[in-house]
């Protein structure tokens, strides 16, 4: 299927609106619809960032929509090397692949090679927001037996909440007690024939509280794949604070009736950089009021205010009305991605950036390094964890682009004296700041005299590599620990 | 009769969460002896927080008050008097040890149980070496290995009919216990002996062991028979600051050499850490001569020893006997970041602490000042009418009020007392910040004091 039919089909899918949710004539039985997906999948070892770790093996399970595809989550599907597909009361598993995936809202699409597979199967349409306390029906394969499982519940709250795959953001979710176990991921939930929600996750530790991808988000999710690439979720790049005190919208000289939040941060290179400043309170957004406590009114109830710009596309300009030095203006400001400077979130198919120079593994700090701890938010390194969670608000080092950190050195010969160096930040390599990884290797080409010499943060001790010793160690080194490439290190966008 | 006595502590520590209270009340027994002087020289950390401390004769029930005459955290060590002279009568005080070879010596320990049966316990000495006590002295001590079963503070030690130390720690697992020597206890013997106690002379340096890197030696230019530690910082409290310098390799103290390992031989206790030698016998006013490499040419350095008032620490370590500062003002409750304030976190709170706080206190720990700077915090907000909106906040560092940088917990009041803004705007690290109208902020303190059961 080409690119241009999935993007008639999709823009097809997206004319269903919001608020339509009606009944439909001849609408199949959804159990010809939903799929059992069964991934072999593997991710790469942050901890040795030139290996992999084992495959696994997981299950999980879609529904078929227009065009011969298959909706599931992202997190069935992530990192696969195969993929397998089955259906009800056929033996055959038939092998599958991504066609589109994004782990910030935890949807992918996959297409089946052999047509075949789609014979004597239906596809579901979509509906919009179910009512709540209407009742679901979610469809799959979960854990307790082979066959299709159906649940039914009832649609118990809608609210905004984290996508725990990728842990980045906080959308909007229908909250239902229809059981979902694992296995269920993936898997469509039906009110009158129609898709009104992915099943997805479930809240741990807690008795039917299962949550489903809503129609808006999936709806999003299919305009923004309409030009063949995945954007993402856009961000304005600011930190707010509510007003909920009135002392403290006196101060700012905001009149008895004017509600709003106010901008506590405005991150360098963010979408609001250039349009809204620190000390601005944010009053409206997309025409709607912004309440004290950063809510908006929405048909579906009072929401966080960002969700208007969850339901942009990147490039999108979003209408924000602010209150600044006692007037107020209407801005419209562009959406642009989010400028990281430590991977913040769960990385899927990616691979590690890595240097290895004398022994020494540079890598650049993000969650997916601290994960490689046990209970990573208490036990990893804790200038780590400071500067992971502080770095945007406490303003730490703005000239580095990213924080390239020392993983630890693999012993030689060569580096005996430095060997047990683990974890540190690094601050510079032969006198050259280090700004990100692409820095480490253009510093090493340097030397000043008879040593490399790499300063790390908190301290004045310096670590030393003799240079006339380093072509043979790293040599050595590739052989003796098995390392297919001593880097790996992308460029960015602009860069040569 | 016996000169091992047992002392029963009253305590009754502050509470750091809610630091206008204390915490419960508890009780427990520890070891003491007698010495001359009519003292009882027992260790000093069980005493934290000691409202009530008593003292009973050997073998005996009658409890007798005790007073502290020193407790010094430093050393681990406290001496304590008795007014009623009748304590002391009969019970021979014990000499004490002085500087003698001590590996492989057996001695006993003697306490007595909680029954008020007398019990001897065997040691055997391992070796010695120099042990801290925070924020950074260097104390020398035993390690042992025992038949004890229980106990671990202040026991006395006995080696030859001479008291070697007490002890300060017990593992029951390895049967190991760690003993302050006896040499601690002669330092502060002379040191009171003019009637005033001026404490151990304090140093403190991070440094790097050099450990035979034939690459940094070369870096630092140092020939083959120059061996010793690497100064990586200094803290601006010790003795020495601003004449020994970063980057400075130490290569002899007094006279005697240091290896690589940082280790210098002692006259009686085998190889010892280089701090032995600022720390071992050492009193205020003492002279260090010491000789360094610096730029790859050496060069010698003098300078005296003294002390440092622990309340010159941004972040203070010691955190007892005293009421932590805070400040309520509009119901916030401020507070300074110490250890305590950490430890309030539980067991685990060197890891489960405020991740800012923790970062802070350990890149900030050899910081000092002159003028008692603290980093001054919100612990949390007793939420009322006037606070409505910050009810939740809670551990933010504070940089400023109405701009005005605030260094300590007393500076708090003055600046609010002077403003004369209607507003009072507190700016916490992280872009945080609180704006509570000032008049409304003062009058409510009252009442919510008063229900909070806040005292005055």
């Amino acid at each position: 299927m080409n690119k241009k039919a999935i993007l008639a089909i999709l823009i097809a899918l997206t004319c269903g609106s919001i608020a339509n949710i009606g009944l439909r004539a001849g609408q199949p039985d959804p159990h010809r619809s939903v799929v059992k997906i069964v991934t072999t999948s593997i991710r790469p070892d942050y901890s040795n960032p030139w290996k992999m770790l084992a495959p696994t093996a997981s299950s999980g399970s879609g529904a078929i929509i227009k065009g011969n595809l298959i909706l599931t989550n992202a997190h069935v599907v992530s990192d696969a090397t195969y993929i397998q597909v089955q259906k009800e009361n056929d033996p055959d598993q038939y092998q599958a692949s991504l066609a589109f995936i994004s782990h910030e809202c935890d949807l992918a699409l996959i297409r089946v090679g052999d047509q075949k597979f789609f014979e004597g199967t239906g596809h579901l349409e979509f509906g919009g927001m179910p009512a709540l306390r209407s009742t679901v029906a979610t469809f799959g394969y979960p854990a307790g037996g082979e066959s299709i499982s159906i649940t039914e519940g009832i649609v118990s709250r809608i609210e905004t909440g984290t996508y725990s795959h990728s842990g980045k953001q906080s959308l909007l979710m229908i909250q239902t007690d229809a059981a979902l176990n694992p296995g269920n991921s993936g898997g469509p939930a039906v009110q009158d024939g129609l898709i009104i929600g992915v099943a997805f996750q479930v809240q741990a530790g807690s008795d039917n509280i299962g949550y489903l991808i809503p129609v808006p988000v999936i709806d999003h999710f299919f305009r923004d794949i309409s030009d063949g690439l995945i954007d993402g979720i856009p961000s304005l790049g600011i930190f707010t604070q509510p007003l909920q005190s009135r002392h403290y919208r006196e101060y700012l000289g905001m009149d008895g009736r004017d509600t709003g939040v106010m901008v506590s941060h405005v991150v360098p290179g963010g979408s609001a950089d250039g349009y809204i400043t620190e000390g601005d309170v944010i009053t409206a957004i997309e025409g709607a009021t912004v309440a004290n406590d950063g809510t908006i009114a929405t048909g579906i109830g009072r929401l966080f205010f960002m969700t208007a710009v969850d339901f942009k596309q990147m490039g999108d300009r979003v209408g924000i009305e602010i209150f600044r030095k006692g007037k107020k203006e209407k801005l419209s400001v562009p959406l642009r991605p989010f400028p990281e400077r430590v991977k913040w979130y769960n990385e899927y198919e990616t691979m590690p950036e890595y240097y290895i120079f004398g022994g020494i593994i540079f890598q650049p700090l993000s969650r997916e390094y601290l994960k490689t701890w046990e209970k990573w938010w208490i036990n990893a390194d804790r200038a780590m964890l400071y500067h992971y969670a502080h770095h945007i608000s406490d303003r730490i080092r703005p000239e580095r682009r990213e924080f390239v950190i020392i993983n630890r050195v693999l012993p030689d010969s060569a580096n005996t004296y430095v060997s047990d160096v683990r974890d540190m930040i690094v601050s510079e390599v032969n006198g050259i700041r280090i700004t990100c990884m692409k820095d480490v290797p253009k510093a090493f080409m340097s030397p000043r005299g008879k040593f490399h010499v790499i300063s790390i943060d908190g301290t004045n001790v310096r670590l030393l590599l003799r240079v006339d010793e380093m072509e043979e160690a790293n040599l050595r080194l590739q052989q003796a620990y098995d390392i297919p490439s001593m880097q790996r290190i992308y460029s960015r966008e602009g860069e040569r | 009769m016996a000169n091992n006595i047992t002392i029963t502590v009253t305590a009754q520590q502050h509470d750091y969460n809610s630091p206008w209270q204390k915490r419960d009340i508890t009780k427990h027994t520890l070891s003491g002896c007698v010495i001359e002087g009519d003292l009882v020289l027992t260790a000093a950390y069980p005493l934290t927080d000691a409202v009530l401390l008593e003292v009973s004769k050997p073998g005996g029930t009658k409890k007798y008050r005790a007073d502290v005459v020193v407790k010094d955290y430093h050393c681990g060590l406290a001496l304590l008097r008795v007014s009623d002279r009748e304590f002391f009568r009969g019970i021979a005080p014990s000499r004490i040890r002085t500087a003698s070879g001590i590996a492989g010596k057996k001695g006993v320990i003697r306490k007595w149980d909680s029954l008020g049966a007398a019990r001897e316990y065997t040691t055997e000495t391992i070796i010695s070496s120099m042990r801290t006590y925070k924020p950074n002295y260097a104390v020398l001590m035993h390690q042992l290995s025992t038949n004890m079963s229980e106990g671990g503070d202040g026991d006395p030690v006995f080696i030859d009919g001479e008291l070697a130390g007490i002890t300060t720690g017990f593992d029951n697992e390895t049967k190991m216990v760690y003993v302050i020597s006896s040499e601690t206890v002669l330092r502060m013997l002379g040191d009171i002996k003019d009637g005033r106690y001026d404490g151990m002379p304090f140093f403190w340096v991070d440094y790097l062991e050099i450990n035979s890197d034939v690459n940094l030696r070369e870096m630092l230019g140092l020939t083959e028979r120059e061996t010793g530690v690497y100064v990586n910082r200094i803290c601006g409290k010790s003795s020495g600051f601003r004449i020994l310098k970063e980057g400075d390799v130490i290569i002899e103290i007094n006279g005697r050499t240091i290896d690589d390992d940082g280790m210098f031989t002692s006259d009686h206790y085998g190889r010892l850490n280089f701090y032995g030698l600022l720390y071992l016998n050492t009193s205020v006013g003492d002279t260090v001569s010491m000789t360094v490499v610096r730029d790859k040419k050496q060069l010698k350095l003098k300078f005296n020893l003294r002390p440092v008032d622990d309340e010159s620490f941004l972040i203070p370590e010691l955190c007892y006997d005293s009421r932590p500062a805070f400040a309520i003002i509009g119901g916030l409750v401020f507070q300074e970041l110490t250890r305590g304030y950490l430890e309030t976190w539980g067991k685990n709170w060197s890891k489960s602490a405020d991740n800012r706080m923790l970062y802070i206190y350990m890149t900030r720990n050899m910081d000092t000042s002159t003028d008692k700077t603290r980093m001054v915090i919100l612990n949390r907000v007793l939420p009322a009418a006037c606070n409505y909106g910050y009810h939740g906040k809670n551990n933010l560092i504070l940089e400023d009020i109405n701009g005005h940088v605030i260094n300590n917990i007393q500076e708090i009041e003055k600046i609010i007392s002077q403003l004369k803004d209607p507003f009072i705007r507190f700016n916490f690290v992280g872009g945080e910040s609180i704006v509570l109208g000032r008049e409304e902020a003062i009058k409510a303190t009252d009442n919510i004091r008063k229900t909070y059961n806040i005292p005055d």
